[in-house]
């Protein structure tokens, strides 16, 4: 755990002024706030910091701590429960001030530097009172392709509870779903917060997925390329046979039309399976065949 | 209309600390949509996390209503923008 500088943070001096203070926090509040970036990770965690500096150098009591202890942050506390068993002690770092309090919706971390200075993230009493709907949470779910692809169920736990949740078919990796209600209770009899899923699907099939189509390679040896005939060919809903034309080349492709993946939110239409041949040629050959292939070739250059 | 899923402007102060005019002024530029019973004005609680969006922009971020309406706007485009790169993402990535 490493020293945090929180007025190298903020960009401000040592000697700030609240004034500075409030004033450099909120040029950065603009620049990193969630409410005005649009899901960036890195921007959330710059807040936080930003939002942690503030949390600290806003506040006369955890400013002075800080200051007075500075790099020597790590003993901070074995002096002060000495000096509180000295008899002087009477809380004096106790959250009690601030009119800025933001709420983030992860429920907000502090660092570790944080919480082993301060104990735990503040929960400000008398700041202004922004809580009325409960937070809302941000979750991600890993699930296989094949599941994607059926309309399915499955529970989840949210904190203590169990929750049985519809994934509609045909969601797409990296997509982020609302629950709503799924989220932290309410304030003063508000309306509860959502829970915002964002699905991570891994690929447990053969089957490239390109949005609603999906692709798949088939070998195919090289007499059935030639003379024609019938392949079995794998889908998302069992195998089926296809019939393969004479002369059928190395690479063709095939559609297979609606053997795709389910279109999200429209139920009963499917994309595409696009079947590619790939001809393998045979390879340790005996005398024998050989010999036909050479026959074959002399015959061909005669043609 | 469900009293239950709504709130009224003037719960909205309440419960938020802020001025009428300022949900009011929200309202005119199109921001949150309001619904009327009788003489007061709902905001349906779907649209909450919008309001508070608003109140963090402008109380703690100290950004005006004109700001507060290009910001959305921007940040509505930049939604769809990380949609369509989301989906493009996957197809280069299968």
């Amino acid at each position: 755990m490493d020293y945090i500088d929180y007025y190298k943070i903020l960009g401000v001096e040592k000697t700030a002024t609240p004034e500075q203070i409030k004033s450099a926090y909120r040029k950065m509040a603009r620049k990193y706030h969630p409410d005005v970036n649009a899901k960036d990770p890195e921007a959330q965690k710059k807040f936080q910091q930003v939002n942690e500096a503030n949390e600290v150098l806003s506040d006369p009591d955890k400013r002075k701590k800080y200051d007075q202890y500075g790099a020597d942050w790590k003993h901070a506390e074995q002096y002060e429960k000495a000096r509180q068993q000295q008899g002087s002690g009477s809380n004096p770092y106790g959250y009690n001030s601030g009119e800025d309090s933001f709420t983030y919706e992860d429920g907000g971390d502090f660092s570790d530097f944080f919480q082993s200075f301060f104990g735990g993230g503040s929960q400000r009493a008398n700041g202004r009172q922004r809580q009325y709907r409960g937070q809302d949470y941000n979750s991600e779910l890993h699930i296989n392709l094949s599941d994607a692809y059926t309309t399915h169920q499955q529970i989840l736990n949210i904190g203590s509870k169990q929750v049985r949740i519809t994934i509609p078919a045909g969601i797409e990796n990296g997509q982020t779903i609302r629950l709503r209600g799924y989220g932290a209770d309410g304030v003063n009899n508000g309306p509860k917060g959502d829970l915002y899923l964002t699905f991570i699907i891994n690929n447990n099939t053969p089957f490239n997925r390109i949005g609603d189509d999906l692709e798949l390679t088939v070998n195919m040896d090289l007499y059935t390329a030639v003379l024609g005939g019938e392949v079995m060919v794998e889908t998302m809903n069992g195998k089926v046979k296809l019939k393969v034309p004479p002369g059928t080349q190395n690479g063709v492709k095939t559609r297979l039309k609606g053997k795709g993946f389910p279109v999200y939110k429209k139920e009963g239409t499917f994309g595409d399976l696009y079947v590619t041949y790939q001809v393998l040629l045979p390879t340790h050959l005996t005398d024998k065949q050989k010999e036909l292939f050479e026959e074959l070739k002399n015959l061909s250059l005669k043609n | 209309m469900e009293k239950a899923l709504y709130l009224s402007f003037e719960e909205c102060c309440v419960h938020y600390q802020v001025e009428a005019t300022f949900i009011e002024a929200l309202e005119a530029h199109g921001l949150v949509e309001a619904q009327t019973m009788g003489q007061q004005k709902f905001i349906a609680h779907d649209h909450l996390t919008d309001l508070e969006r608003f109140i963090t922009m402008h109380y703690e971020l100290d950004i005006n209503i004109e700001g507060i309406e290009v910001v959305s706007r921007l940040l509505r485009q930049m939604e769809s923008m990380q949609n369509e790169l989301r989906s493009l993402r996957n197809r280069l990535e299968e």
